[in-house]
């Protein structure tokens, strides 16, 4: 394959020994183009030593240090290329706020538990990651907070795009007892995408009227699409979603082909009353187009602006306790 | 964020039953994997007093 654009202008980016070249990022990222690139090995890196300009012998130690790095409006790259087995960074609170500013595991595309990603420790405070950006690109990443903070991500920005990332929030059993804990929130966002996501953990059990997801304030057009919520719960009332405030599915709001699934086959979890916290006031239509779930005994405590397509009925009893029908 | 004290938790946990495999909220063989968890501690307390986890 021929190499272009930097490449051409920087023989070290494109010598026969080199690794990883610009246009490569731009390619798993979907851009024609990127600007300067910034590597993260959460094992072997140095924020103090390096630089970040290459993914092993220059590598940062943390996502926040790359960041910093970066300029806004120019597409460049944070690439988390981990050597350990989580691949994951040690960080305080991210405010991740620079447009047009991207962010990327170097690991086996996947939905569930990618092997690189970020791990917020006990000083992050919630919540853990803020997105109050336009136009980025969170790709391929875990984002995990497993102490005690009750909000993992909220997002006060619009026009992003998540892809491939799992969002292992309220990972402690305390903040699984506290109602005010969210793995995602928005907050008067819009249009953001969310394509082959996991929302959540089946494996920290969750007792108090929390939720994997929220939406709040005006959250118009935001789509879930390919995605999974996890939930393992040990008291009813728990929520995977909660969408219950004045205009948070603002026009609408459309899962398509999502998961909403409560491990309660099999004796361990109990079974939720609703997946979905709604309101007849939330200015807009919830779509579940070609979506499931199981382990509740039904979509929602309100079907006002619930709508379904593409839904199959399940045809017996046998097969009706692993998933239902809406309504 | 409204903290609880641990004391509390471990008091609500011990009085629900658990699954198999469960000890105080937590899924134990994933507890047993994620070696940088703050709760990673009660693997050995539940190996214990349960045998080890496989």
């Amino acid at each position: 394959m021929g190499l272009r654009g930097a490449a051409n202008l920087l023989p070290g980016l494109g010598g026969p020994l080199g690794k990883i070249y610009p246009e490569h990022i731009a390619g798993m990222l979907g851009l024609p183009v990127v600007g300067d690139i910034y590597y993260v090995d959460p094992s072997g890196g140095n924020d103090t030593a390096n630089g970040g300009t290459t993914p092993d012998t220059d590598a940062l130690k943390t996502v926040q240090a790359a960041f910093d790095k970066c300029t806004a409006d120019r597409d460049d790259v944070v690439v988390i290329a981990g050597r350990s087995s989580t691949g994951r960074t040690s960080e305080d609170q991210i405010n991740w706020s620079k447009r047009r500013t991207h962010l990327l595991g170097n690991g086996a595309p996947r939905r569930i538990n990618n092997r690189n990603g970020i791990s917020f420790n006990s000083s992050a405070t919630s919540p853990c990651f803020t997105l109050s950006a336009n136009n980025c690109i969170i790709a391929n990443v875990s984002l995990a907070q497993f102490n005690d903070v009750n909000v993992l991500l909220e997002i006060t920005s619009d026009y992003n795009t998540f892809m491939n990332v799992h969002f292992q929030g309220i990972g402690n059993a305390t903040t699984g007892d506290d109602t005010a804990a969210r793995a995602v929130l928005l907050t008067a966002a819009e249009e953001n995408e969310f394509l082959n996501c996991t929302f959540g953990l089946d494996t920290v059990a969750r007792s108090a009227a929390n939720a994997l997801l929220e939406q709040t304030g005006s959250c118009p057009r935001n789509s879930y699409r390919n995605c999974n919520f996890l939930s393992h719960v040990d008291a009813a009332g728990a929520f995977s979603v909660i969408l219950s405030t004045g205009n948070c599915t603002e026009r609408h709001l459309i899962f398509e082909k999502c998961m909403f699934l409560n491990s309660d086959v099999g004796g361990s979890a109990t079974k939720m009353t609703v997946h979905m916290n709604t309101s007849a006031t939330s200015n807009g239509t919830i779509i579940l187009d070609h979506s499931w779930m199981e382990g509740a005994t039904d979509w929602a405590d309100d079907f006002t602006t619930l709508f379904s397509a593409n839904m199959p009925e399940v045809p017996t009893a046998a097969t009706a306790g692993i998933m239902q029908v809406l309504a | 964020m409204a903290k609880k004290k641990r004391e509390d938790v471990e008091e609500a946990a011990e009085s629900t039953v658990e699954a198999p495999g469960w000890y105080k909220g937590y899924d134990m063989k994933w507890l047993k994997k994620v070696t940088d968890h703050p709760d990673h501690n009660l693997v050995a307390e539940y190996e214990e007093k349960n045998g080890e986890i496989k």
